[in-house]
C-alpha cells in the first residue's frame, strides 16, 4: 500500500543554503583580495594619482612617461636576467636530470633529497659569500654573472622538475631507439626531448618568472646603474616621493607585472587549467 | 622487464627508469656519458651554490667586514659571533619578530586560509571558482616588488585600507608594521597552499566519502574525521614548504618598510642584509644567516619527524 | 516491510540516458541481482537507491515511503562498494565502529557488537590493522561487516567481488549467501558477471543501455529469455544464433534454418510476426548434440566440418562449420574427434528459441508447458517469491 504522489511532484531544491553561503563567502574573500590591486590599476590611468583611490582623471600619459629610455632599459635588463637565468638553468638542468633519470649515479637517492632541500635555502645566506667571491673574481657589476648566480639558485628546482618529467617518458621508447642504433645524444634529442617539451616549457617559464622578479641578487651583485632591472628601478622610484610620480609608478609596475601574469596563465592553459581552477577539479 | 610497472598490483609508484637501462649496461658503475651530462650543472652548482654555502659556514665565524681594514685582514674568530648574537638585543627582537611572522603569516595563516579556500572552492560554482581562483593566483604571480608596492599604497595614510576602515589618515605601516607585512605576505602566498590542498582534496577517494555519508556522517564530521586525516601527509608537506619559503622573505618586507619603523619589522632575513651591507659586518651578517638556516632546519626536522612517526 | 520499488525512474546525464523508465519491485528479504554489461545503468540505479544520485524523474520507495527527498543516511541502507571504501587512516575496529561512534552509542555496546561481527566474519585477529595491511578478501569482509553493523533495511552491493581473484570469489559468494540466509536483509546486488548473478540471486534483473530487459528467476531467464540480448548474455558458452525465415507450408508455420525446414507450430506468431518473416533461431550449445549419441532419429540433423576443438576437462566445446555458419556444441569430454572431421549434429527441437530479427524479442511458446504469459511485452514482471531459508 504505497502512497504515490504524481511523479511530477517531486521537486528537488535548486539552491541549497549551504551552497549560497559558500559562494558568498568566496566572493567576499575575493573582494578583499582585489582591494590592493585597485590602486595599481586606477592610479596608472590617473593624471593626478596619489596614494588614495578616487575616480581617475583618465589618461595614458603615465604609460607614455615611463616608457622612456630609462624605463625601457630597466625592463630590458629584467628581460636579460630572466632569459639568461631561464636558459642556463633549464639547459643545464635538463642534462643533469636526464643523467639522473636514465643512468646510474652513485648515491642518487641522497642526492635527490639534497637537491630537494636546496630548493629551500634562503638566498640571504648565499649572497654574502657570493658577493665576496665576486669581489675576488672581479665578477661584480655584470648582468651575466648575476644571471649565473640566479641560475645556480634555480638549478635544484629545475633538476627536480625536469627529472620528474623525464621519468614519465616510457623507457621502451628509448630502448627501441638504442636497438636501432641511436647514441645517447640522438636518443636524448630526438626521442626524449620532444616528449618532455611540456616539462621543458614549464621549467623554463617558472625559472623565467622567478628571475623576472629578482630583487636582492641584482641589488647586491650589480651596482652598475645601467644594469638596474625593473624591481630595483621601482624601488628607487618609490623612494622619490612626489605627487607627480604616483601615476607613473603605478603604470610602470603594471607594465612590469603584466608579462609574468600572462605567461603564467598561458602556462596553465597548456596544462588544461592544472594550476588554476578551470578544470580538472571534481565537484 | 618494464621498470615502470611498479609493485605487483600495479599500484606502486613508478620505479627509477635507470634501473632498467643500467641493467643493460654496466650494472653499478658511472658511465662516462653520465659524467658528461652532469658536469655543467655540477660545475655551476659547485661554484655558485655549494661553494658559497661552504664559504658561508666559514665566514660566519670570522670578523670580516665589507670595507676598511677588516675587509682584507680578517681572522677566524671562533665563537665570537655567537657570543655577540647572544648579547645582541636587536637580534633577539629580530628572532622574535621572525617567529611571529612565521607562525602567524605562514604556519597558521597560509595553511588555514589555504585549506579554507580549497574547501570552499571545491564545490563552488564553476564561474566563482575560476574567477576567485584567478584573483588569488594573480596575487601570487605578480612580481614581489609590485606586490610590495601595492600593499605600500594600500596601507599608506590616504590609502585604500584607511578608506575602508574609516581612518583615512592613518599610516598603518607606522602603527602596525608587522601586522601589515604579515597580512601582505599571507595575501601573496596563500595561493600556493590553496592549490596544494585543492589538489589533495580532489584526490580524495570519493567512495570513502560516500560511505561516510551513508553511515550518517554530517559534512562537518566528514571533514574532521575523514578528509583532514587522509590529507595529513599533504598538510605536513605544506607546512614544511611554507615554513622554508617564508623564512627567507626579504623583498616584500624590505621594499615596504626597509625593516622599520626602527627595527619593528626587521626579521632575520632583513637583519642579515642590514648587518652585512649597511653595517658592513660581513662575518656577523653571515653568522645571522646561518642562524636563520638552522631555524629552518629545526622546523623541517620537526615536520619530517612528525610525518614519519605517524603511520 | 523493507521492500523496494522503482516507479518510472529515469536518469539522464545531459543528453545521455543512463537509466530509462525503470519499473522494478523487490520483495522483503529478497536477494535481487542486477546484471548487465558495463554502462547498462546498474550502478547508477544502485546509487539512486542509496541516495547518492538523484533520479531525473520517477519515484523510489523503500518500505512504504517514497525516499526521493530523503538523504542517504536517513534511508536506512548500507552499501558495500566495489573498492570497499574503507577509511584508510582507521583501523579495522575503527572502521567497523565509525557509524556507531558518530551516533554516540555507548562504548560497551559498540565494543560488543564490533567484536561479535568480527568473530562472525573471521576478522578478530585483524581488528587493529589498517586497511593497507589487509588482503583483498579481508578488506571485503570488513566492508561487509561495516555494512551489516548498520542493521539496514536494504543492503546495496556494487560489484563487491569484482576485485577478488577467482578462488576467493567463489568462497565469498558462498559467504554472502550464508549471510543473507542468516540475516535475511533485502539485498540489491549489482554485478557484470552472469555466473555470479545466476548463483546468488533469487531473482535476476538484466539491464542493457539503461533499460530493464527482463526480471525473473535464474531458471526462467535461462529457459525463457525475453529477447536476444538476454539469451546471449545468460549462459556460457553463448547461445548459437542463426538466421531463420518463416515459411507457410500448408497452413502450418515452418522455419527455414540453413538447409533445415523446422516445425514452427510450437510458437505463437502474431500478425506482425507473419508480416516480417525474418527471424533468428537460437539454440544453446548443450542442445546441439552429436548424432551418434542421440538415439532419436526424428531430431533435425545437420552435417558439418569441425573447425575448433576446445577440451575444458569436464566437457569439450566443438565448433562446427555448417554450410556458411558456425555452431558451437558442448560434447562430453572424450570424443576422439579431430580437427577437420566431418560430423553430423542433431538439434534438440524441444529447446529451440526464436526471436524476431528486427525487434529481437523472443517469440513466446504456445502454452503446453508452464510458461510465460502470451503477450509480447519485453518485461516480465513476476510477483516475488519469498526467500526461503
Amino acid at each position: 500500500m504505497m502512497q504515490t504522489p504524481a511523479v511530477t511532484e517531486i521537486r528537488y531544491p535548486v539552491v541549497t543554503s549551504a551552497a549560497l553561503l559558500r559562494n558568498t563567502i568566496l566572493i567576499l574573500i575575493s573582494l578583499v583580495f582585489i582591494a590592493p590591486f585597485i590602486w595599481l590599476i586606477l592610479a596608472s590611468i590617473d593624471a593626478h594619482a596619489g596614494w588614495g583611490i578616487h575616480l581617475p582623471d583618465l589618461t595614458l600619459d603615465n604609460f607614455r612617461a615611463v616608457l622612456t629610455r630609462l624605463g625601457f632599459n630597466a625592463l630590458e635588463n629584467s628581460l636579460y636576467l630572466a632569459l639568461a637565468t631561464s636558459i642556463i638553468s633549464t639547459a643545464l638542468g635538463y642534462l643533469a636530470a636526464y643523467a639522473l633519470s636514465r643512468r646510474y649515479v652513485p648515491w642518487k637517492h641522497s642526492l635527490m633529497l639534497v637537491i630537494l632541500f636546496a630548493t629551500g635555502l634562503p638566498v640571504s645566506l648565499l649572497l654574502v659569500p657570493t658577493y665576496q667571491m665576486y669581489v675576488v673574481f672581479g665578477w661584480l657589476d655584470s648582468r651575466f654573472t648575476t644571471s649565473l648566480f640566479l641560475a645556480a639558485g634555480a638549478l635544484p628546482f629545475a633538476i627536480w622538475m625536469l627529472k620528474s618529467f623525464i621519468d614519465a617518458v616510457p623507457l621502451e621508447l628509448e630502448e627501441a631507439a638504442v636497438v636501432e642504433g641511436a647514441g645517447i645524444w640522438q636518443t636524448m634529442l630526438r626521442v626524449t626531448m620532444p616528449l618532455t617539451l611540456p616539462g621543458l616549457s614549464v621549467t623554463a617559464i617558472y625559472t623565467f618568472i622567478a628571475a623576472w622578479g629578482a630583487f636582492i641578487a641584482p641589488l647586491i651583485l650589480d651596482g652598475d646603474p645601467d644594469h638596474e632591472p625593473a624591481p630595483l628601478a621601482i624601488f628607487h622610484f618609490m623612494g622619490n616621493h612626489g605627487e607627480f610620480l604616483f601615476g607613473q609608478l603605478a603604470a610602470y609596475s603594471l607594465l612590469f607585472s603584466l608579462p609574468v601574469v600572462l605567461l603564467y596563465f598561458a602556462l596553465s592553459r597548456q596544462f588544461s587549467g592544472a594550476f588554476t581552477f578551470g578544470g580538472g577539479l571534481k565537484g | 622487464m618494464n621498470a615502470l610497472a611498479g609493485t605487483a598490483d600495479g599500484l606502486g609508484p613508478p620505479q627509477d627508469p635507470s634501473i632498467a637501462l643500467s641493467s643493460q649496461q654496466d650494472r653499478q658503475s658511472l658511465h662516462w656519458t653520465s659524467l658528461l651530462l652532469l658536469t655543467p650543472a655540477t660545475l655551476l652548482l659547485l661554484l655558485l651554490f655549494l661553494g658559497p654555502l661552504a664559504y658561508a659556514f666559514y665566514l660566519g665565524f670570522t670578523n670580516m667586514e665589507l670595507i676598511g681594514p677588516r675587509s682584507q685582514h680578517y681572522s677566524f674568530t671562533g665563537a665570537a659571533n655567537i657570543l655577540r648574537m647572544m648579547q645582541d638585543h636587536t637580534l633577539h627582537k629580530s628572532l622574535w619578530l621572525t617567529l611571529i611572522f612565521l607562525v602567524g603569516s605562514a604556519i597558521i595563516g597560509q595553511s588555514v586560509l589555504g585549506m579554507v579556500l580549497a574547501l570552499l572552492m571545491q564545490p563552488a560554482i564553476r564561474l566563482v571558482r575560476i574567477s576567485v581562483g584567478a584573483i588569488i593566483i594573480v596575487a601570487w604571480v605578480v612580481p614581489e616588488v609590485a606586490a610590495a608596492l601595492m600593499w605600500y599604497a594600500f596601507a599608506q595614510s590616504g590609502g585604500t585600507l584607511g578608506l575602508l576602515l574609516g581612518q583615512p589618515n592613518t599610516d598603518f605601516l607606522s602603527t602596525h608594521p608587522l601586522l601589515i607585512v604579515s597580512v601582505a605576505n599571507l595575501w601573496r602566498h596563500v595561493a600556493f597552499s590553496m592549490l596544494m590542498f585543492a589538489a589533495a582534496l580532489s584526490n580524495l577517494p570519493p567512495d570513502v566519502l560516500e560511505a561516510a555519508e551513508i553511515e550518517g556522517a554530517s559534512a562537518w564530521r566528514r571533514l574532521i574525521s575523514i578528509k583532514l586525516p587522509i590529507m595529513r601527509p599533504t598538510i605536513v608537506t605544506n607546512l614544511l614548504l611554507v615554513t622554508i619559503s617564508n623564512l627567507s622573505t626579504f623583498t616584500l618586507i624590505y621594499v615596504m618598510t626597509q625593516g622599520g619603523p626602527g627595527t619593528d619589522t626587521t626579521t632575520l632575513a632583513i637583519y642579515v642584509y642590514l648587518q652585512a651591507f649597511s653595517f658592513n659586518q660581513l662575518g656577523y651578517g653571515t653568522a645571522v644567516a646561518l642562524l636563520l638556516v638552522a631555524i629552518g632546519a629545526a622546523f623541517s626536522m620537526l615536520f619530517v619527524h612528525n610525518a614519519r612517526v605517524t603511520p | 516491510m523493507a521492500s523496494v520499488q522503482f516507479q518510472g525512474v529515469h536518469k539522464r546525464f545531459g543528453l545521455l540516458s543512463a537509466v530509462d523508465d525503470l519499473n522494478l519491485e523487490i520483495g522483503d528479504s529478497e536477494f535481487l541481482v542486477v546484471v548487465g554489461p558495463s554502462g547498462c545503468g546498474k550502478s547508477t540505479t544502485l546509487r539512486m537507491l542509496a541516495g547518492l544520485d538523484r533520479p531525473t524523474s520517477g519515484l523510489i520507495s523503500i518500505g512504504d515511503r517514497v525516499v526521493n527527498l530523503v538523504p542517504p543516511k536517513a534511508r536506512d541502507v548500507a552499501v558495500v562498494f566495489q573498492n570497499y571504501a574503507l577509511y584508510p587512516h582507521m583501523t579495522v575496529r575503527e572502521n567497523l565502529s565509525f557509524g556507531m561512534r558518530i551516533r554516540h552509542e555507548p562504548r560497551a555496546r559498540i565494543n560488543h557488537e564490533v567484536n561479535e561481527m568480527a568473530r562472525q566474519l573471521g576478522l578478530s585477529a585483524l581488528l587493529d590493522r589498517k586497511p593497507a595491511a589487509l588482503s583483498g578478501g579481508e578488506r571485503q569482509r570488513v566492508a561487509v561487516g561495516r555494512a551489516l553493523l548498520r542493521r539496514p533495511q536494504v543492503f546495496l552491493m556494487d560489484e563487491p567481488l569484482s576485485n577478488l581473484d577467482a578462488t576467493l570469489r567463489v568462497r565469498m559468494r558462498g559467504e554472502l549467501s550464508r549471510l543473507h540466509a542468516q540475516f535475511g536483509i533485502t539485498t540489491f546486488y549489482v554485478t557484470h558477471d552472469q555466473i555470479e548473478a545466476m548463483t546468488l540471486g533469487s531473482r535476476i534483473a538484466i539491464m542493457r543501455g539503461g533499460r530493464l530487459q527482463q526480471v525473473a528467476r535464474p531458471e526462467t531467464l535461462y529457459d525463457e529469455p525475453a529477447n536476444m540480448f538476454v539469451a546471449g548474455f545468460i549462459g556460457a558458452p553463448r547461445m548459437n544464433f542463426l538466421p531463420a525465415r518463416l515459411v507457410g507450408s500448408g497452413g502450418r508455420p515452418c522455419l527455414d534454418v540453413l538447409s533445415l525446414r523446422l516445425d514452427g507450430a510450437a510458437f505463437h506468431f502474431d500478425a506482425d510476426h507473419i508480416a516480417t518473416t525474418s527471424f533468428v533461431f537460437g539454440m544453446r550449445p548443450e542442445d546441439v548434440r552429436w548424432s551418434r549419441q542421440v538415439p532419436d532419429p526424428s531430431w533435425p540433423r545437420l552435417r558439418g566440418v569441425i573447425e575448433i576443438i576446445e577440451p575444458v576437462g569436464s566437457e569439450t566445446y566443438v565448433t562446427v562449420r555448417v554450410e556458411d555458419a558456425r555452431l558451437l556444441a558442448r560434447f562430453p569430454p572424450r570424443t576422439g574427434l579431430q580437427l577437420g572431421d566431418e560430423i553430423e549434429l542433431s538439434l534438440d527441437q524441444a529447446h529451440i528459441h526464436l526471436f524476431d530479427a528486427k525487434t529481437e524479442r523472443a517469440l513466446p511458446r504456445l502454452p503446453q508447458t508452464a510458461g510465460a504469459p502470451g503477450n509480447d511485452s519485453i518485461v516480465h514482471l513476476q510477483r516475488t517469491s519469498r526467500w526461503q531459508d
